[in-house]
């Protein structure tokens, strides 16, 4: 007999068909339906680290204002506010820079300021006074905060403005502090009398803190130094031309005008790396998680191909290749990833507006927006939808390397176990040790230079440096199996299973890896928050020699220091059990704008974003 | 793809199978000789482990012979690779399994339309095809029905409507009636005969020498080699021989 010759090869299927993308959809949705238990319980795994980052992005992003919430918040219905400063500043609409050093004397805005705005000083400070049980340091707020122009950033609830420093204003926390009523007056311990003429509320404070207002005299301790007080404006907008104006005077202005049109992302761009070093850390710990996810997954994933092996037979049967039959599978994990992920960031978002409404304080400034970010809960889902794909991806595989013919009679055989993994295992491991390795080199290179740009790059090298080395360790874990299956062992249930473990490695290896990353992460954040501990205890600053006892009293008048010092000493050597009490008395210098004073408003002086928060008070 | 006109359907140019090596060696066909013509149905009997499902699978295209060649329409299996394969048995090829093998979470008409999208038919074209073939074999009323909602002998109408669908040329069942009750049986085989008479050609693997009846020509299997062809000897003679 003559052999033909050989005939033409057949048509190649499309290497993106369609077809085969809506049939493996279509599979990978029923399949998911028809094993409802299995496909819940991998969602929920998708769904669990999913909860945390929706949740932890949705309060985070909350507590992030925009410009104009910000200065809106602090304002009021002002045009802007002023700190000055000793040297010039230069403002951009997103940033600010001081402009030399300590060239200037700070001065009182309203002797240069033009007549157009109204100047309103305010400053917060601190006053001591008597309770019912006795002395109390509330918060204070001096300066006319009653001004209309205050309304949405102090709100006078009920009473009227005080008139003259010995009248003032509390909050409601404060009057139930006190013990106190409207009408009431309140005594500091230098029996400086205030009468209290209604309440209050700093709308950026939470109202749970204490707070009295008063003129711009009404507490001691303030002097006319135009670094301790703010200065509102009232009148026309404020424009970035005007702030530039004020920044030669040594003025960091917040103008509501100015910021209104930047969004929160033009001053995230103009941040530091100190952002990118949280987002980093974020993403590792996220990163870990869904590590984690992708190894239990897997297993789930691998369990629900083999129950699926016969349905991927009789596809090949008909003409499916390697690539659909892989496809099928691996879609599972983008269906029940996406299934996942939005439930995840349903409960997650729910979540975060149960602990909002529950953490809420009243404060403006707390929440500025219920932050729900499409972008940054997309990022997490498609993070997450990429986790489940990949644990899919790996039993898909698998799946598609299997006896047809078998498979199709009903028998599921277990893959071959492959003899290069484990040599293949160790140079992975190597591999993972030498990107771990250059990380930590990296982070230590870094932080000695101070280079904070780049402080994302060590802990993100050493968690891929992780991941790796742990890839490598599971290429090896069907070997360690068969080596304990080979140790065999005296209880026959024991020996089945070891050799059950043994035979079937593709389905024991996820949770072996599972368990092996858990013990990971734990042993890394140990090693971590000890090391940080000792680093604390190294660092310690002694405030008393060892064995020594030291006891501080601070002394609300300097007027009046401590008299009665016997009566303490008795109770300490009663208390404390100690042999000698020797005591101490400081004396704090009066302020005086020195050299050493200007350098240290220098040191404390940072360049100022409009992120919500105020310009640091410089004080002497 | 183009069928040399002079060529069978399907030649087996001695076929061998061999499982393991040295002393554990089986051998499950030893160098057998078989072509198929169009409109041409051939029963292969035979008793168990006599090689008849090999010889099924190898033809297919599922398993690759350890000797001997396989032409389909011309094409010589060992030179295609794997995705050429599949293109064949999307094409040319159709299975018909005694537990039916249909993929349960798909519907009848899915099953029947699936090696039409694997070929990147138009879902309308390919829904149309199946739904032809579906009528064919008298099911098209329970065409969006899971296979678990459907009787055995219905699934397997259904596994006759995807092996046919298409003009698929070679149709190659292994105990196609063994799961259904003889009333039943007799319906598929008769479906099986008329997709043959239409033009194609095939194999039927059966134990069954009523169901055998149907075919054109009756091969008997002995150990991997064929022991006998009815165009020489009678059914009831080769049947005493083979057994």
């Amino acid at each position: 007999m003559t052999a033909p010759a050989p005939g033409p090869s057949g048509p190649r299927l499309p290497r993106r068909s369609r077809a085969g993308f809506r049939l493996a959809f279509t599979l990978a949705a029923r399949n998911a339906r028809r094993a409802p238990g299995r496909s819940f319980l991998i969602a929920v795994l998708v769904a669990l680290p999913v909860i945390g980052l929706a949740g932890a992005a949705t309060v985070g992003l909350s507590m992030v204002g925009s410009p104009a919430q910000t200065a809106q918040a602090q304002l009021g219905h002002m045009a802007a506010s002023m700190q000055m400063m000793s040297n010039h500043v230069r403002q951009t609409a997103t940033s600010a820079y001081p402009d030399g050093y300590g060239e200037l004397t700070p001065t009182d805005p309203t002797t240069w300021l033009p007549s157009d705005w109204r100047v309103v000083p305010i400053s917060p400070t601190g006053v001591y006074l008597r309770t019912a049980h006795g002395v109390a340091e509330i918060s204070a707020t001096a300066g006319r905060s009653w001004d209309p122009a205050f309304r949405g950033r102090f709100d006078l609830l009920s009473g009227h403005a005080p008139r003259g420093a010995v009248e003032i204003l509390a909050s409601p926390s404060a009057l139930a502090r006190l013990g106190a009523r409207v009408g009431d007056t309140v005594r500091t311990p230098d029996a400086t009398s205030y009468r209290i003429v209604g309440t209050m509320l700093d709308r950026t404070s939470d109202p749970r803190t204490p707070t009295v207002f008063g003129g711009r005299t009404a507490f001691s301790g303030l002097g006319p130094d135009p670094t301790l007080w703010t200065y509102y404006l009232a009148g026309p907008a404020v424009t970035l031309a005007d702030i530039h104006d004020f920044n030669r005077h040594g003025a960091f202005v917040l103008s509501l005008a100015a910021t209104a049109p930047y969004t929160s992302a033009d001053l995230f761009s103009a941040a530091d790396g100190i952002i990118w070093s949280y987002a980093a850390m974020i993403g590792m710990v996220g990163g870990f998680m869904l590590f984690e996810v992708a190894l239990l997954a897997g297993a789930g994933f691998l369990v629900g191909a083999r129950q699926e092996q016969r349905a991927l037979a009789v596809l090949a049967s008909v003409g499916a290749d390697r690539r659909l039959l892989s496809r099928s599978v691996a879609v599972g994990g983008i269906v029940i990833g996406a299934l996942g992920a939005l439930g995840g960031i349903t409960i997650g978002v729910g979540l975060a507006a149960i602990y909002m409404a529950v953490s809420r304080t009243g404060s403006t400034m707390q929440y500025y927006t219920f932050g729900v970010s499409p972008v940054a809960l997309g990022l997490i889902a498609l993070v997450a939808v990429f986790a489940s794909w990949i644990a899919a991806a790996v039993p898909g595989r698998t799946a598609s390397r299997f006896d047809v013919v078998s498979a199709l009679r009903g028998a599921r055989r277990p893959p071959r176990p492959s003899r290069l993994a484990p040599a293949l295992g160790v140079v992975v491991m190597l591999v993972g040790i030498g990107i771990a390795v250059v990380g930590g080199i990296l982070t230590l290179v870094l932080q000695r230079a101070g280079d904070w740009r780049l402080g994302w790059l060590g802990p993100t090298l050493i968690a891929v440096g992780s991941i790796v080395l742990e890839l490598g360790a599971i290429l090896g874990v069907p070997v360690l199996l068969r080596a304990v299956a080979r140790l065999g062992a005296r209880n026959a249930s024991a020996r089945m299973a070891t050799r059950d473990l043994a035979r079937n490695s593709a389905r024991a290896v996820p949770a072996v890896a599972a368990v092996m990353s858990t013990i990971f992460v734990a042993a890394f954040l140990m090693a971590a928050l000890s090391g940080g501990e000792r680093q604390s205890e190294a660092s310690y600053l002694y405030q008393a020699p060892l064995g020594d006892v030291a006891v501080s009293f601070s002394v609300p008048d300097p007027a009046q220091p401590l008299t009665d010092v016997s009566s303490y000493r008795a109770t300490l050597e009663r208390v404390l059990g100690v042999r000698s009490v020797r005591t101490i008395e400081g004396r704090p210098r009066p302020a005086r704008d020195t050299a050493a004073t200007r350098r240290r408003r220098r040191r404390r002086a940072r360049p100022w974003r409009p992120s919500g928060r105020m310009p640091p008070h410089v004080t002497a | 793809m183009t069928a040399a006109t002079n060529e069978p359907l399907l030649r087996l140019d001695g076929v061998s199978m061999h499982y393991g090596h040295g002393a554990t060696s089986v051998i499950a066909l030893a160098g057998v000789d078989l072509t198929v013509e169009r409109g041409e149905l051939v029963a292969i009997m035979g008793a168990s482990g006599s090689g008849k499902s090999t010889l099924l699978t190898i033809a297919g295209g599922l398993t690759r012979p350890t000797g001997g060649e396989v032409v389909v329409e011309g094409r010589w299996l060992s030179e295609l690779d794997a995705r050429q394969l599949a293109t064949l048995r999307r094409r040319t090829l159709g299975f018909v399994f005694q537990d039916f093998n249909l993929v349960p979470a798909l519907t009848a008409i899915e099953n029947v339309s699936l090696p039409l999208e694997l070929d990147g038919w138009k879902l309308r074209k390919a829904r149309r095809a199946a739904r032809d073939a579906l009528n064919v074999v008298e099911l098209a009323e329970r065409a969006n029905h899971f296979p678990d909602d459907l009787s055995g002998g219905q699934q397997q109408r259904v596994a006759i409507a995807r092996a046919v669908v298409g003009g698929r040329s070679l149709i190659l069942a292994d105990e196609p009636t063994g799961a259904l009750d003889s009333t039943t049986g007799e319906m598929v085989l008769r479906m099986l005969r008329a997709r043959v008479d239409a033009g194609a050609g095939g194999i039927l693997v059966t134990h069954d020498p009523r169901h055998a009846a149907w075919a054109d020509r009756i091969v008997f299997l002995r150990d991997g080699r064929i022991v006998g062809s009815s165009e020489t000897e009678s059914v009831e003679a080769l049947a005493r021989r083979s057994a």
